[in-house]
C-alpha cells in the first residue's frame, strides 16, 4: 500500500512540474520522462532518450517547444533518425527587438559556409553540428544569488510581473561570470560560459581524432602531405605552445588565446570558421595582423604596426613541417637541440657513473 | 698613479704566489675564487633555482605537479612575473661576467700575447689532454688520475657551458619576453619565435640535467665532496684536496712562492719542505709524480689529524 501511494504520489509530481511550470512539451515528454528510455543503434550503442522535465523547465530553451526544433517528428511513436533538431527554423518565440519570430538562422547560415558546415551533407556523422557545441544549458537562479539581487529589485521598480524579471534576468546573467558575495566581499565567481580550456578540449574532442581528421581531409580533398600534417598535428602543436599552458595551468586567466581567439573573426559571430586561404578567414594573411591584435587585446601592436613577421610566427602551432626553407631551417635547429641535449646527458650519466665507481672502489 | 695604472692594477690577473695563503702561521690554504667571482657564482645559481621553480611546470605542464605550483607562485601572472625578474638578474650577471673578462682580457693583454693558454687558464687549451687522461683513469688504462690544473675540466664546462646556456637560453627568453620587438621592430623572420621557443625549451632541459647530474656531483654529493664544497662561500680550498685534485697547480703555486717570496722559506720552515717536495717529484715520471702527491697529501692529513688528537 505505502508502495502504491509513493509510487502514485510521484507519478502525480512528474506530472504536475511539467504542468506546474508550462513546460509546451507537445506531449514529447509522456514518454521522454521516463527515466532510462533508450534505443539501441545501428552500431548496438545504446542511447538514453530520457528528460528530466525538471532541469527543461530550468535551461534556456524552455520556452519552445520540442516539436518547434525537432520539426521531422510528425508522427507517435516517431522513428529515431528523425529527432534530429534544426536550428535554423523559426520558432513561435518572438524576438523583442524586431518583433518577428526567432531563429539561429544567420548563425546556421554562417556555419553553413563554415569548414565544419560546407561538406556535413556528405559526412554528417563526422561534422559537428550545432548541437555537438551547443547543448540546452541551465539558466542561473537568480534568486538565490545575493549579487543578483539589487538588478532583480531595480527591475521591478517598473516590471510588475516578478516571474518575468526572473525569466530576462537568468537569460542576460547567464552570458557573465556572476559574483557571488560572502560576508561583503566577492568570494568567486560562478562561470557561466565555457573557458579558454574548455573550448580548446571541446575542439580537441574532434581534431585530436585522427581517424576522424583523415576522414574529413579525404572529403575535403586535401591530399598534399604537408598540408595534411598541419592539420593532422594541430592540436598537439597547440598544446605545446605558452597559449595552451595559460589557459591549462590556470583556469582563472583567461587572457591567453583559444581555439575561436584566432580561427574566428570575434565579430560576435564565433562560427565563421574558413579555411586559411579563404580571404574571410581570420586567420588568411589579410586578416592575421588583426587577428592577433583584437582576439585577446594581447598583442595590440601587430596591427597598428602591421607586424606581419610577428603576426605570421609559428609559434601558435609549434610542431615545424617542413614545407618552407624557414620551417626546414626550424626542423634542423629541433633536431641538432635534441641531440644536444640527449647526447650531454647521456654523456653526463656516464662519466658520473664511472667517476663514481672509480671512487667507491678507491675508497675500500 | 694614472687611470690606466689604477685600471690595470684592478683587473691584473692574481700572480701564483698570491692564491697561496698561510693560515694561523702553519696551515696552507689555496685561494681559487675571489669575493666578485663568488657573488657572481651566487647570482647565477639563486636565479637559476628560481628559473626552474617557475619554468619547469610550464615545460612539464601535464604533470601532476604543474598546476599545484603554477597556483603556489600566484597563477600564471605571478609565475610569469618571477621569472622575467629572475631572468633579468641572471642575465644582467651574465653580462656583468662577459664585461669582467673582457676588462681581465684587456688589463693583461700583454700577458696573453706572451702565453694566452698559461695566462687564461680558463680557456680550453692544450693542457686539456688531461681529460683524455682522465677517460683512460676512469676506464682503468690508467692507474693515477691526472695532472690537473687549476681548472679541471668540469670546471671549464660549467663556465663555457654557462656561457652557451646564456645565448641559448637567455637571448631566447628575452625574445620570447618581447616578441614584438624582435619580430615586428627588428624585422626578424617569423620562425625567430619558434626557434627561440624550441631552444629555451630544449636548452632548459639540458642545463638543469647537467647542473644536477654532474655538477652537483662534482661539488655536493660526490664521494669527496658531501655534503657540499665549501668553496663556493669561502673562495679556499684546503691544501691536502688541492695536492690531490689539482696537483699541476700545486706544484706551480709553491715554486711561484719560492722564486718570488723566498722569504716566507725562511719564515715558514714547513713551506721549504713543501718546496723541496715539489723539487723531488717533478723529477719523477707523470704517474710515479702524481701518485706520490697523492701519498704526500695522505701524510699530510695524518700529521694534520694527529696533531688535532694531540
Amino acid at each position: 500500500m505505502k508502495a502504491f501511494i509513493l509510487g502514485l504520489t510521484g507519478a502525480i509530481a512528474i506530472t504536475g512540474t511539467a504542468l506546474g511550470v508550462g513546460i509546451t512539451d507537445d506531449g514529447c515528454l509522456k514518454c521522454h520522462r521516463l527515466k532510462g528510455l533508450s534505443i539501441v543503434d545501428k552500431e548496438n550503442r545504446v542511447k538514453d532518450c530520457s528528460i528530466s522535465d525538471a532541469l527543461f523547465a530550468h535551461s534556456i530553451h524552455r520556452n519552445v517547444g520540442c516539436s518547434e526544433c525537432h520539426n521531422k517528428i510528425e508522427q507517435y511513436p516517431h522513428k529515431p533518425e528523425n529527432a534530429k533538431v534544426n536550428c535554423a527554423t523559426k520558432c513561435h518565440v518572438v524576438d523583442p527587438s524586431t518583433k518577428k519570430p526567432f531563429s539561429h538562422e544567420k548563425i546556421y547560415e554562417t556555419w553553413k559556409e563554415s569548414v565544419h558546415g560546407k561538406n556535413y551533407e556528405k559526412a554528417p556523422d563526422l561534422y559537428p553540428y550545432c548541437s555537438y557545441c551547443h547543448t540546452n544549458d541551465l539558466l542561473v537562479d537568480v534568486t538565490k544569488l545575493e549579487s543578483m539581487k539589487m538588478s532583480f529589485d531595480r527591475c521591478s521598480l517598473c516590471h510588475e510581473n516578478r516571474e518575468w524579471i526572473r525569466d530576462r534576468l537568468s537569460h542576460v546573467a547567464s552570458r557573465e561570470p556572476i559574483p557571488v558575495i560572502k560576508n561583503g566581499f566577492t568570494h568567486q565567481f560562478i562561470k557561466t560560459r565555457r573557458d579558454g580550456w574548455e573550448i580548446v578540449e571541446l575542439c580537441a574532442s574532434c581534431h585530436e581524432d585522427e581517424k576522424k581528421m583523415e576522414k574529413a581531409l579525404d572529403i575535403e580533398g586535401i591530399h598534399d602531405k604537408f598540408e595534411r600534417e598541419h592539420v593532422l598535428t594541430a592540436v598537439e602543436s597547440y598544446k605545446v605552445t605558452m597559449h595552451s599552458k595559460m589557459l591549462y595551468l590556470d583556469r582563472n586567466d583567461t587572457r591567453a588565446a583559444d581555439c575561436l581567439d584566432c580561427h574566428t573573426n570575434k565579430d560576435g559571430n564565433f562560427h565563421d570558421i574558413f579555411h586559411k586561404d579563404d580571404p574571410r578567414s581570420s586567420i588568411n594573411v589579410k586578416n592575421i595582423e588583426l587577428t592577433c591584435g583584437r582576439s585577446t587585446e594581447c598583442h595590440p601592436l601587430a596591427p597598428q604596426k602591421h607586424m606581419k613577421n610577428f603576426a605570421t610566427t609559428k609559434w601558435v602551432h609549434m610542431h615545424p613541417i617542413p614545407d618552407s626553407l624557414g620551417q626546414k631551417i626550424v626542423k634542423i635547429i629541433e633536431e641538432f637541440m635534441f641531440w644536444l641535449t640527449t647526447g650531454t646527458l647521456l654523456f653526463a650519466v656516464t662519466i658520473v657513473g664511472l667517476d663514481l665507481l672509480k671512487n667507491l672502489r678507491r675508497k675500500h | 698613479m694614472g687611470l690606466w695604472e689604477a685600471f690595470k692594477r684592478r683587473f691584473r690577473i692574481r700572480a701564483e704566489q698570491d692564491k697561496l695563503l698561510i693560515v694561523d702561521g702553519e696551515k696552507i690554504m689555496i685561494q681559487k675564487f675571489t669575493l666578485f667571482q663568488r657573488l657572481l657564482h651566487v647570482g647565477m645559481f639563486s636565479t637559476f633555482i628560481w628559473q626552474i621553480l617557475t619554468g619547469y611546470p610550464l615545460k612539464f605542464y601535464n604533470t601532476e605537479w604543474a598546476k599545484p605550483l603554477i597556483s603556489l607562485w600566484g597563477g600564471i601572472a605571478g609565475e610569469m612575473t618571477i621569472h622575467r625578474i629572475s631572468g633579468f638578474i641572471m642575465f644582467s650577471d651574465f653580462l656583468l661576467t662577459v664585461l669582467y673578462c673582457i676588462l681581465i682580457l684587456i688589463a693583461n693583454w700583454d700577458l696573453a700575447k706572451k702565453d694566452f693558454f698559461g695566462y687564461f687558464k680558463i680557456v680550453p687549451g692544450p693542457t686539456d689532454v688531461t681529460f683524455v687522461h682522465y677517460v683512460k683513469y676512469l676506464l682503468g688504462l690508467r692507474k693515477v688520475p691526472p695532472d690537473w690544473d687549476e681548472y679541471i675540466w668540469v670546471d671549464k664546462f660549467d663556465f663555457w657551458g654557462v656561457g652557451w646556456g646564456m645565448f641559448a637560453i637567455g637571448i631566447t627568453g628575452w625574445m620570447l619576453w618581447l616578441p614584438e620587438l624582435f619580430t615586428g621592430y627588428l624585422h626578424m623572420p617569423p620562425e625567430t619565435i619558434q626557434i627561440a621557443y624550441l631552444m629555451h625549451s630544449d636548452e632548459a632541459v639540458l642545463a638543469l640535467g647537467w647542473i644536477a647530474l654532474v655538477h652537483m656531483y662534482i661539488v655536493h654529493y660526490g664521494p669527496n665532496k658531501f655534503p657540499m664544497d665549501w668553496i663556493w662561500l669561502t673562495g679556499t680550498a684546503s691544501e691536502v684536496e688541492w695536492i690531490e685534485e689539482r696537483p699541476r697547480s700545486y706544484r706551480r703555486i709553491i715554486k711561484a712562492v719560492a722564486e718570488n717570496e723566498p722569504h716566507l722559506l725562511e719564515k715558514y720552515p714547513f713551506l721549504k719542505e713543501r718546496y723541496q717536495f715539489v723539487l723531488e717529484v717533478e723529477k719523477l715520471p707523470e704517474e710515479e709524480m702524481i701518485e706520490k702527491m697523492h701519498e704526500y697529501a695522505h701524510h699530510l692529513l695524518e700529521k694534520e689529524a694527529e696533531g688535532r688528537n694531540g
